[in-house]
């Protein structure tokens, strides 16, 4: 039998106990492992291995959120070269702000559940969560994306009693495709062995699940090439009594579902540190999506009769996590021994933080365990009572009655040696730059087979997207199905017309000069993918999903805070509350020569809004010849950070700047003619502008376009702006002539004019004054939006 | 203690069919710059072993594991290795102790179809290649490159 050892670290040096985080994959600083020292003095023994583990993994920056924590000194230096610096108490409190300032009735429960929970209707209510599983991703991209979406998936089931997941969103950013694989370092993954292992991970785990896949983005850039970044989504529904759980002392803890092995030891830790390049087999996880659909259907029956009191998911840090987190406001005793195991041989310490997958932890009154167990046989679910929580506030472990872990509960998460970190910001003097002497058209049709902006028809038919038979709005639109969609729209109760719509917003170039916009710009782009389609801009909630660099580093952590603000400031500018979020950080290489690459800072940001009636949305595909395209929003000259600019390597420019007080107000006014039933097709103006929206909207449908650009609503009259820029709040709508005069009326006082037509011919057409800019076939523009990119 | 044996399964799809994954292979092979191989076939593997016998593992692999209609099966001793012989190939298990999720289904399956005594069973996939010239360190590259992640997999070159 596996012992636990004792660490006698109470005489160590500074020297020594680095060494010991560094040999141990704890992943602790110095300052950390201090903390842990003068606890262990002050207790008069040393620690257990499984004591310094569960430390490890609840302190670490993936369970903690240290960065997000900290006090932050940021010093910021105006685009003038003055300087000035202020104390943020912490990011988290800057993105929290914006939520308390909105106080929207609807949004039920926020930032402390693992899903953020808003109201559907009378009964019911929809949670969502994104979560990354980068690292495990890019060592071996099946198996970690597979459990990305497996991970995200039980964040749902243990939101309140448990959700039932009904749709699954993805966002991948790779290296590029064409990447020489001579030009990758050693032991680095060709991008399109991890693109292709990646998306089959998740359609893999998710159709499994019977869950569909039905929203997302796929990026590629170089900063992408050693560092991938995987983010995994997925929304539930649940009754509203459902949303709130309760641990009480004398409470079962029941663990359900897989059986723990070595799989995924040091998850949490590892993903809180750098890539490198050896690293050991137990951080990575296989996932087994039929154990966790048998999981899910014997949990929803259990929850409806209220056979449990509260429940948990077993992620990062594994069981230590998962039963620290329910008891931390109570106490528990566990015993490892009576843990269902895959082997023998495992040692206390590992049992306790192994983050083997489709593992459930539930809290249960005593007298209710029967009927639960009854359930969960009748799916042939495992399960196993391995303690019982209490209300000693501390958290005691047994391996066959040898005590091999005793810590109190206070200390280990109200920790307050959080670390006091300094961060700087430099604005960078963006120039207004316009090429000129452009062959539009060459350029748009370019820009069509780009991969960021091209079709994803060869990943996205891989995911079921209509299982479960709620889908209303598919990625694919038109008559041929070939047309994209800006979000996906279903209608989660059967026999109601009531829908959710779900969309994203992420463009890490704009980033790249000024991550404060870039963080406006996603907000902005993800409420207009779900207005586009009929959303509500005023029922919006957004979610926030951080990759960054190496954040110990001053300027890395600057861009970072930069963006916080950027979320808050523009959240509350869309009246658009955040209800969850999550980051990662260090998204950094170490190469040979020991120079690092972190990935571009990049922010998701997932919107999710309640439609009253899915018939009273629209797609975005043109609907009937002669009907009148109409450009809502203004354009500027902001090529910077655009799919133009990286075509023609131009890396200067102003990035768009949202304004959300006209905006906003483009979108409410939007969402009131789309249920009017005024708009016969809507589409949202983002990557390529105008060029490729419009020619989005022709692949759907088989119809062709005429668009007049200097009839374009727009504070310049520079035609490669006008077609090209990337300003945010824009859309392209079609409506039919009948209907002009009360959609005119509705959007009186805002930038809104008509500047086309739809024609009956399949091409395009982009006229400027007496020239024509672009006259090109539908066929070219199909055919090149769809094999830009193939499996 | 009852004897113990240990038994290679192999299942392939019938030549008359499109061996899809075996193709996907081969484009990613040539995505490669490796040239000269015509055909790549793919077999799932399977060991199984514990207190069987051949007549039980054919029955294991024909009621759990094979679809007569689309597939061919093949079971040998697995220390004969009869299998192995025809043509280059690589074989990908994964390595100890690493979650092999089929693997765990296929115990599964076999004690739903009322077999009792203790069977265990691994998994992995078998690529076959059809060239004219092929010498191992290719075969090695394609396997680090393609065919198996050597973090949680192990891979064994075989017929040349």
């Amino acid at each position: 039998m596996a012992k636990a050892q004792v660490i006698k670290l109470r005489d160590f040096g500074d020297e020594k106990l680095l060494e010991l985080s560094k040999n141990g994959l704890l992943s602790l600083t110095l300052h950390e492992m201090k903390a842990i020292q003068k606890y262990f003095l002050k207790a008069g023994r040393d620690p257990t291995d499984l004591e310094l583990e569960m430390i490890a993994q609840t302190w670490s920056e993936h369970c903690f959120h240290k960065t997000f924590k900290s006090k932050i000194q940021f010093t910021e230096v105006s685009d003038s070269g003055s300087a000035s610096t202020t104390e943020i108490s912490s990011l988290f409190s800057l993105i929290r702000e914006a939520t308390e300032k909105l106080k929207k009735k609807w949004c039920i429960s926020v930032f402390k559940d693992n899903a953020g929970i808003i109201e559907f209707d009378r009964d019911y209510c929809v949670c969502f969560k994104v979560e990354t599983h980068n690292h495990p991703s890019a060592l071996e991209p099946y198996g970690g994306a597979g459990t990305g979406i497996g991970g995200v998936i039980r964040d749902i089931l243990g939101a309140g009693l448990g959700a039932k997941p009904i749709l699954n969103t993805d966002i991948f950013c790779f290296g590029p495709m064409d990447t020489p694989q001579e030009n990758l370092e050693e032991g680095i993954f060709h991008p399109r062995r991890l693109f292709r292992g990646v998306v089959a991970g998740v359609r893999d785990y998710g159709n499994r699940m019977g869950i569909p896949t039905a929203n997302g983005a796929i990026l590629f850039d170089p900063g992408y090439l050693y560092n991938i970044l995987v983010y995994c989504g997925t929304v539930g529904i649940m009754p509203k009594w459902a949303v709130e759980k309760k641990v009480r002392p004398g409470d079962l803890i029941v663990v359900i579902g897989g059986k723990t092995g070595r799989d995924g030891i040091h998850g949490a830790t590892f993903s809180s540190a750098s890539l490198e390049k050896d690293i050991p087999t137990s951080v990575v996880q296989i996932g087994n999506p039929i154990v966790e659909k048998k999981v899910l259907d014997a949990l929803m029956t259990a929850r409806d009769k209220k056979l449990y009191s509260a429940i948990t998911d077993c992620g990062a840090g594994g069981l230590s996590s998962a039963v620290g987190e329910l008891a931390k406001d109570c106490g528990a005793e566990v015993h490892l021994d009576l843990v269902p195991l895959k082997y023998e041989g495992l040692e206390p310490w590992e049992i306790w933080v192994s983050e083997s997958q489709e593992r459930m932890v539930l809290a249960v009154r005593a007298e209710k365990f029967d009927g639960l167990k009854r359930i969960l046989e009748s799916e042939d679910v495992e399960y196993a009572c391995i303690g019982r929580f209490n209300s000693t506030k501390k958290i005691r472990i047994f391996h066959y009655k040898e005590i091999v872990g005793d810590l109190d509960l206070h200390w280990l998460f109200e920790k307050t040696q959080l670390p006091e970190l300094k961060a700087f910001y430099e604005k960078r003097q963006l120039v207004d730059t316009v090429p000129s002497n452009l062959d539009f058209q060459d350029c748009l049709v370019n820009l069509l087979a780009d991969p960021v902006i091209a079709s994803k028809e060869v990943v996205v038919r891989q995911y079921d997207h209509e299982v479960q038979a709620h889908t209303v709005m598919k990625p694919f639109l038109g008559t041929d199905g070939k047309g994209p969609s800006d979000a996906v729209v279903l209608t989660p109760l059967y026999g109601s017309n009531r829908a959710i719509v779900v969309g994203c917003g992420i463009n890490p170039w704009y980033g790249l000069l000024d991550p404060y916009y870039m963080a406006g710009n996603c907000i902005d782009e993800a409420l207009r993918n779900v207005v586009a389609c009929g959303g509500d801009p005023s029922r919006t909630a957004i979610l926030d999903n951080f990759c960054w660099g190496k954040c110990d580093d001053p300027l890395e952590l600057g861009k970072l805070v930069r963006c916080v603000r950027g979320c808050r400031d523009f959240a509350i500018g869309y009246s658009v509350p955040f209800i969850s979020g999550k980051d990662s950080l260090n998204n950094f290489f170490t190469r040979d020569d020991g120079s690092i690459v972190s990935i571009p800072g990049t922010l998701l940001i997932s919107a999710i809004s309640v439609i009253d009636d899915a018939r009273k949305t629209v797609s975005s595909d043109f609907k009937d010849a002669g009907n009148l395209i109409y450009v809502v929003g203004s354009t500027s000259d902001e090529l910077g950070g655009s799919r133009l600019f990286k075509l023609l390597n131009i890396e200067a420019g102003r990035c768009p700047v949202p304004h959300p007080d006209i905006n906003l107000s483009v979108m409410k006014k939007m969402h009131l003619a789309i249920k009017n039933g005024l708009v016969q097709s809507c589409h949202d103006c983002s990557e390529g502008g105008i060029g490729v929206a419009i020619s989005e909207m022709m692949i759907g449908s088989g119809f062709g376009a005429e668009l007049y650009l200097q009839r374009i609503p727009a504070t310049t009259r520079k035609d490669v702006s006008l077609l090209f820029s990337e300003s945010q709040g824009r859309f392209i709508v079609e409506v039919d002539e009948a209907n002009v005069d009360e959609f005119e009326r509705i959007f009186k006082g805002l930038p809104c004019l008509c500047a086309g037509r739809v024609i009956p011919d399949f091409r395009l057409k982009v006229i400027s004054g007496d020239k024509t800019l672009v006259d090109v076939e539908g066929e070219i523009i199909t055919q090149k939006w769809s094999g830009a990119i193939t499996w | 203690m009852k004897k113990q044996n240990n038994y290679l399964v192999q299942i392939g799809l019938k030549k008359v069919f499109f061996d899809a994954f075996g193709q996907d292979i081969l484009h990613s092979i040539r995505e490669l710059g490796i040239e000269g191989i015509e055909t790549v076939y793919v077999y799932d593997v399977y060991r199984v072993y514990g207190e069987v016998n051949f007549s039980l593992v054919k029955r294991i692999a024909r009621s759990l594991l094979l679809d007569p209609v689309a597939h061919e099966m093949a079971v040998c001793r697995y220390q004969d290795n009869k299998l192995k012989r025809k043509l280059p190939c690589v074989e990908v298990w994964y390595r100890r102790a690493v979650t092999d999720p089929v693997a765990l289904t296929a115990m599964k399956g076999i004690k739903d179809l009322g077999i009792t005594v203790d069977i265990n069973v691994s998994c992995g996939k078998k690529y076959e290649f059809s060239a004219a010239n092929i010498d191992r360190p290719t075969l090695e590259t394609i396997a680090t490159k393609i065919l198996a992640n050597t973090l949680i997999q192990e891979f064994i070159i075989q017929g040349i």
